[in-house]
């Protein structure tokens, strides 16, 4: 399909009617010249009218073609062309997949290196004015001269990020999007079948270069699970999921915190759950490293465990619903009983307080809060039934009483205190070691009571909540992760750096970043790479026609050939103006026939 | 030959430019200088040495019969010269002249005659010639009827007559040849000469059977056809309205796009005539209006007697 440069420029094709608009509206009454010999005149007209007629058409033809033509040749037309010596001005974007998996050695070599190659065998091919553009593992075109693009490809090593192949052939697309018949864009990959994801056929060319070399048998973690939270002193269990393919077998150590690594013996596709061991409580890394293989960089994962004893607390036994839920998890060993929580009311230390059933008493109980330092107030009873928020916390239930949660003087920082909403009003919040439910957990005030949720609520009240919020977050580099809304501070590495809760955060590099709100440590991220870069397998020539139309697949060797042949647009301007030069010429030997185009002489008198 | 002719070129009205010698004087004026430079360079008459009996030799002039070249004199003396002869009897002549709208019209008016006004130099002139030579020469003139008669008459005052009536000749609407050339009959009861002179921008026919008829009669009949240069060469601006004064029928077109159809049209005209002609006796010249007087009159004489 023809194809243009500039497209812009066919704008001039309106010139072409330039012609036949004069022909058409350019004409006037000629002046009337007194002629004697008009009969010979009229005879002359009478014999060659047809001739003469025809021979004005067709000139009038030739000069709008020759107009059109200029038109068109300043539009710079292209063509498919499978061979071209020197290629029209193009769009190109390279691909070049630097994701976790091009890190893998074959035959001692790394294989970003034969990518490398390849794209700079194709960099050396571009002309001074083509358009390039680069997008490596993290995404983003990069538009830059071949030079210039060619010091990035150097510079670049393997990340341990994934790059789906599909969504970097529409990104590029979508920077060579309105340059004619669409750019070229030329995949460097592994072309692990789990990046490829299927295109729609789209505008301009596809070449994907594959490596020449095999893919290599990878072992890799794919998932460290330490399983239900806080543990107890006693310990617990990390879960580890292997991936990749072969039948190897490979050893795998699981540390946790300063304890001395669990080994085992794993193979592709095992699941397998160690133990830890006694542990003190605090917070402490778990780490899972498998015996070096040809892709390091997924031999280790980490991760993070909470330790800590059951919460000490005391609550009224003859609670209906509340007292009973804690019974529960007094016998699952969730609670103990003891006194470091109050649950129920507020008693003189960490409490989950309920509102008072009588309205009466609501006095009293925000005298006493305001004893206690606590900054949130009850409010009026809010009339009408109302329902809570979803949100990680809590689903959607229905509430049929409740007071108004308020926190005169906190301005925008009560957010953070927030915990559940119900129909945008706070429901419970944190107020220091107080956490205040807007409702009573009755059947009267909420549904809650009734739902297969509640022991697993109160056990997030008592064992999370009241201590702090305990977040496990886990993100592949570059992924994209809302960090809890009290998160105010990120330590990685002993090193801190302030950052804003409930925002969207992409980890760059892989390892543990604790996040605190305050002092208090209230979760973790875990970075670690994307488990399906493990999974080394190669998609197949015709799966890659399948999932992109129009792509042609070419070896390594071939890639500096194939990127600007098979985008493979010949220029047509030289042909063009060449056709434009011969119909000039025919226009020269029509009118050179035509007596209108010779020399004149001077005029008769009328 | 080209350098003896530029020689005299300056003091011969003959040889000058149409236009040029209309602008030096009156009618009678500048017809006796064109006359005088014609002898001048006949040396006596035209007529002799176009006749029976052989009176001397004199020098090549241009336009002289290659067939009166003295061929054994230039064999003895490497010079030219015709033969030239000596005439037995006075002639008749008639001269009809064509004084229609189309003949009132110049391509170039501040640098060409009309071809009405160079017939009148012309035939003047040939008069002149023919009265000197004791001649009886008449005039006709026609537009769309018969104008003037003036029958044929050998005495000196019937140049000033033709003069006279030359002069006055105004332009009439339409060209109608036929009844004039049957009246040349009515004029010319034994054979003579016919000098018609017109543009012949009509329809042949008729004109070319009374022309027949003439001959026919035993008359030498002279065609003139008489015309512009323009006429012969299309030329004008980019795109025209072409009007026949007579007939008023135009056409509307680019001159330069149909300059050499019309170029080849009008030879195909010319060539009919002149074939018409041929075939039936009459002699026929084609003049235009920026022919010199003195070159006119030798085609036109010349013509005249090669039918003979």
């Amino acid at each position: 399909m023809i194809g243009f440069t500039a497209p812009w420029a066919l704008l001039g094709l309106a010139a072409a009617a330039i012609p036949l608009l004069l022909h058409l509206f350019a004409r006037r009454e000629p002046p009337t010249v007194v002629f004697p010999a008009t009969r010979y005149l009229a005879e002359t007209a009478r014999v060659h009218h047809r001739r003469l007629t025809f021979q004005h058409w067709l000139l009038l033809l030739i000069r709008t073609l020759i107009i059109a033509l200029i038109a068109v040749a300043a539009a710079g037309p292209t063509l498919p062309s499978a061979a071209v010596g020197a290629h029209a001005p193009a769009a190109m974007v390279l691909v070049l997949d630097n994701s976790l998996s091009s890190g893998a050695t074959v035959d001692g070599n790394p294989l970003l290196e034969s990518l490398r190659r390849g794209a700079r065998a194709i960099l050396a091919a571009a002309g001074a004015e083509d358009a390039l553009w680069l997008i490596t593992a993290d995404g983003t075109p990069r538009k830059g001269t071949a030079v210039e693009l060619e010091a990035i490809v150097g510079r670049i090593g393997p990340e341990p990020r994934r790059l789906d192949l599909g969504a970097a052939i529409e990104s590029a697309r979508q920077a060579t999007a309105g340059r004619g018949s669409g750019g070229t864009t030329v995949v460097l990959s592994d072309l692990q079948a789990s990046a490829v994801s299927a295109v729609p056929v789209g505008p301009g060319a596809l070449v994907v270069v594959r490596p020449e070399a095999e893919p290599v048998a990878n072992l890799g973690i794919a998932g460290l699970a330490p399983g239900r939270q806080p543990w107890g002193p006693e310990g617990g269990r990390v879960t580890v999921t292997i991936s990749g393919a072969g039948a190897r077998n490979a050893a795998i150590g699981v540390r946790v915190g300063e304890r001395p690594p669990r080994q085992h013996l794993v193979s592709a596709g095992v699941v397998v759950s160690l133990p830890s061991g006694s542990i003190p409580p605090g917070w402490w890394p778990v780490h899972a490293e498998l015996e070096p293989d040809e892709l390091r960089m997924d031999d280790l994962r980490v991760g993070a465990v909470r330790v800590a004893p059951p919460t000490r607390a005391t609550w009224r036994s003859d609670e209906r619903f509340l007292g009973v839920a804690a019974e529960v998890l007094l016998q699952n060993g969730r609670l103990v009983r003891g006194t470091d929580l109050t649950i129920g009311s507020l008693g003189s230390g960490p409490s989950i307080v309920q509102p008072p059933a009588d309205p009466a008493g609501l006095g009293a109980l925000n005298r006493a809060l305001a004893a206690r330092g606590a900054e949130w107030r009850y409010t009026d009873l809010v009339p009408g039934s109302s329902a809570t928020d979803s949100n990680p916390i809590l689903g959607r239930h229905r509430i049929l009483r409740r007071y108004g949660l308020d926190a005169p003087g906190r301005g925008s920082a009560i957010t953070r205190e927030i915990l559940v909403t119900a129909d945008g009003a706070p429901w419970l919040v944190r107020d220091r070691d107080l956490l205040l439910l807007g409702s009573r957990l009755e059947p009267d005030w909420t549904e809650l009571p009734l739902s297969a949720q509640f022991v697993p609520f109160v056990d997030f009240l008592a064992n999370r909540a009241a201590r702090g919020e305990v977040v496990q977050l886990e993100a592949a580099p570059g992924e994209l992760v809302v960090l809890p809304p009290a998160t105010t501070t990120l330590v990685r590495d002993g090193l801190s750096r302030p950052i804003g809760g409930g925002e969207g955060f992409r980890p760059s590099e892989l390892g543990l970043a604790y996040l605190l709100s305050g002092p208090d440590t209230i979760g973790v991220l875990a970075v670690n790479p994307d488990p399906r870069e493990s999974e080394m397998e190669r998609v197949g020539d015709r799966t890659i026609r399948q999932l992109w139309p129009g792509a042609r697949v070419v070896g390594l060797r071939d890639a500096g050939t194939a990127a600007f042949a098979a985008g493979g647009r010949a220029d047509l301007r030289g042909t063009v103006l060449l056709v434009v030069a011969l119909l000039a010429l025919a226009d020269a030997a029509l009118a050179g026939r035509l007596p209108g185009m010779q020399p004149r002489k001077s005029g008769p008198a009328s | 030959m080209d350098s003896h002719l530029s020689a005299t070129a300056s003091s011969r009205l003959d040889l000058l430019d149409p236009a040029e010698v209309a602008r030096l004087g009156g009618l009678e004026l500048t017809t006796e200088g064109i006359v005088e430079g014609f002898l001048t360079g006949l040396h006596r008459s035209p007529r002799r040495g176009f006749f029976i009996e052989f009176a001397e030799h004199r020098m090549y002039q241009p336009g002289d019969e290659p067939r009166y070249l003295d061929w054994r004199l230039l064999g003895r003396s490497d010079r030219l010269y015709v033969k030239q002869f000596e005439e037995e009897t006075n002639l008749r002549a008639m001269l009809v002249l064509d004084t229609s709208l189309s003949m009132d019209w110049s391509g170039a008016p501040d640098r060409r005659l009309t071809k009405l006004g160079y017939s009148r130099c012309l035939l003047a002139a040939l008069a002149l010639v023919l009265l000197r030579q004791r001649d009886a020469t008449g005039l006709i003139t026609f537009d769309e009827s018969v104008r003037r008669i003036i029958p044929p008459r050998a005495r000196l005052t019937q140049w000033r007559l033709l003069l006279r009536e030359l002069a006055d000749a105004s332009p009439g609407r339409g060209t109608a040849a036929e009844p004039a050339l049957r009246r040349v009959v009515e004029q010319l009861r034994r054979r003579g000469l016919v000098v018609f002179v017109s543009d012949l921008l009509f329809d042949p026919p008729l004109a070319l059977t009374a022309l027949k008829f003439l001959c026919h009669r035993g008359h030498q009949v002279l065609v003139i056809h008489l015309m512009d240069p323009e006429e012969v060469e299309l030329r004008g601006p980019s795109e025209a309205r072409y009007e026949d004064p007579e007939s008023r029928q135009s056409v509307v077109l680019r001159p330069a796009d149909w300059a050499e159809a019309y170029a080849r049209t009008v030879r195909g005209v010319v060539t009919e005539w002149r074939m018409a002609c041929r075939r039936s006796g009459i002699a026929y010249e084609r003049i235009t209006t920026d022919t010199p007087f003195g070159l006119a009159l030798r085609q036109a004489l010349v013509r005249s007697t090669r039918i003979t």
